[in-house]
């Protein structure tokens, strides 16, 4: 049960750290400015 | 009427360039899809050779440790070798890895293949995009690029499921048996229509550059390994962590003050591109943790046999591949900003789904955590490279 939980802990972290990579992107991404429609229609 | 000329014609004019673009999305298919497949054996292979956890992790960060240090030789070894023998070699490099993961006797043998595979990866992965650039014209290079980007995005989302699906009929050795005829044709479709891209000028090799990126790589990538067995605050870690960052800063600094660097840094000054560089970064981060996470959890945490597991990535999967479908058009109508802020949401949303998983969660429960995460990395992977995919004119 305790190897179980540990296991479980692990996995958390794991999670935990992908939600800290996609907060990480949503800030950068507040930073992205859409390109003008002209450089689009080239 | 310059710029024209510019849009409408290859900078390196080539006579099969789809041919050749197939050939290297084919090994580089492959060499993504390796990336994930043997997440879901990890269990299978544990107990095949009596390993634990931490060393038969070794085959998934090897292989991306080899993969880190060969990625930066490529542009060198283009001004040494042609272009056809670069990428022969590295697709026969691969045949020849996977061979020998295949027939591996013991576990060393099969993680030698796997590093070998690496080597095959390291070379082919950055040399579709270059070769891309350089055989289409400017103004196919967003077609081109968005479908070499969706190769390498999609592969490690199916490597689990077929993984899963190959393992509930045969053993974990066809995985690597798959991947040869593949890189045959791939091979094949190579040395056939390649032509020589880049001039060989033969600069000088800058040794020091190669062994500190080599060491500064290893550095990170065995103290992240060995932390997950001792801890990061442990003196091996800690050194092994400190040795790399230093080699690499060093690196970085000899490319920076160098006139003919073997990787040019100085291209991180254009801020649109750093920033879209970052945020691919951080998505394949997120693809790559979700891939090796969740068939853990499915097999050890909820106890489901292997082809189950893979049943239950492959929603996942499905969802990655529509909204690849979809996003191309959301793209055009609402640009990168929207697209990428609301990924990264979407993959946050996801995480907090996955985090109330338990031992006694629903399969469902799983399926809709993995769904929202790999439709929220899609949307970001379709969006976020597109400071690299602007025409440059």
């Amino acid at each position: 049960m305790a190897k179980q939980n540990q296991f479980m802990a692990g996995i958390h972290a794991g999670f935990w750290f992908i939600g800290l990579l996609a907060v990480i992107g949503l800030v950068l991404a507040l930073m992205i400015q859409n390109p003008s429609k002209a450089t689009f229609s080239k | 009427m310059k710029s024209e000329q510019v849009l409408t014609t290859a900078s390196v004019p080539v006579s099969h360039p789809r041919l050749i673009l197939l050939g290297l999305m084919l090994g580089s298919f492959v060499g993504m899809f390796s990336e994930t497949a043997l997440n879901i054996a990890l269990p299978s292979l544990m107990q095949a050779f009596s390993i634990s956890q931490s060393t038969v992790q070794w085959l998934i960060t090897g292989y991306m440790l080899i993969i880190g240090i060969c990625m930066p030789m490529t542009s060198l070894l283009t001004r040494w070798r042609s272009t056809k023998q670069i990428i022969a070699f590295a697709l026969s490099t691969f045949i020849v890895g996977a061979l020998i993961s295949a027939l591996g006797p013991n576990f060393t043998m099969v993680l030698l293949g796997r590093m070998i595979q690496g080597v095959g990866t390291g070379l082919i992965l950055p040399m579709m995009f270059s070769i891309a650039m350089q055989i289409f014209p400017a103004h196919k290079l967003g077609t081109v690029m968005g479908l070499a980007s969706l190769v390498i995005m999609l592969a490690p989302v199916l490597g689990p499921t077929v993984t899963g699906l190959i393992l509930s009929i045969a053993s974990w050795r066809l995985i690597f048996w798959l991947f040869i005829p593949v890189l045959i044709i791939a091979l094949l479709l190579c040395t056939l229509t390649m032509e020589n891209i880049y001039e060989q000028t033969h600069i000088p090799i800058d040794w020091w550059s190669i062994i500190a990126s080599a060491i500064g790589f290893s550095g990170i990538v065995i103290g992240s390994s060995l932390a997950a067995k001792y801890g990061w605050l442990a003196s091996r870690v800690l050194v092994t962590l400190i040795i790399g960052i230093v080699m690499l800063g060093t690196y970085a600094h000899r490319q920076l003050q160098s006139p003919r660097p073997m990787l040019d840094l100085r291209v991180f000054a254009k801020r649109p591109f750093t920033l879209g560089t970052i945020l691919v970064m951080l998505d394949f981060g997120v693809i790559l943790a979700t891939m090796y996470l969740l068939p853990l959890y499915l097999r050890n945490g909820l106890g489901l046999p292997v082809a189950l597991t893979g049943l239950v990535m492959l929603p996942g999967g499905v969802a990655n591949a529509i909204t690849a479908a979809i996003a191309g058009r959301l793209y055009d109508t609402h640009g990168a900003k929207w697209l990428t802020r609301g990924g990264f949401l979407l993959i946050l949303i996801g995480v907090f789904i996955l985090l109330s998983a338990n031992t006694h969660s629903t399969i469902s429960h799983v399926i809709i955590g993995h769904i929202t995460i790999l439709t929220g990395a899609q949307l970001v992977s379709s969006s976020a490279p597109s400071p690299l995919r602007l025409p440059q004119v």
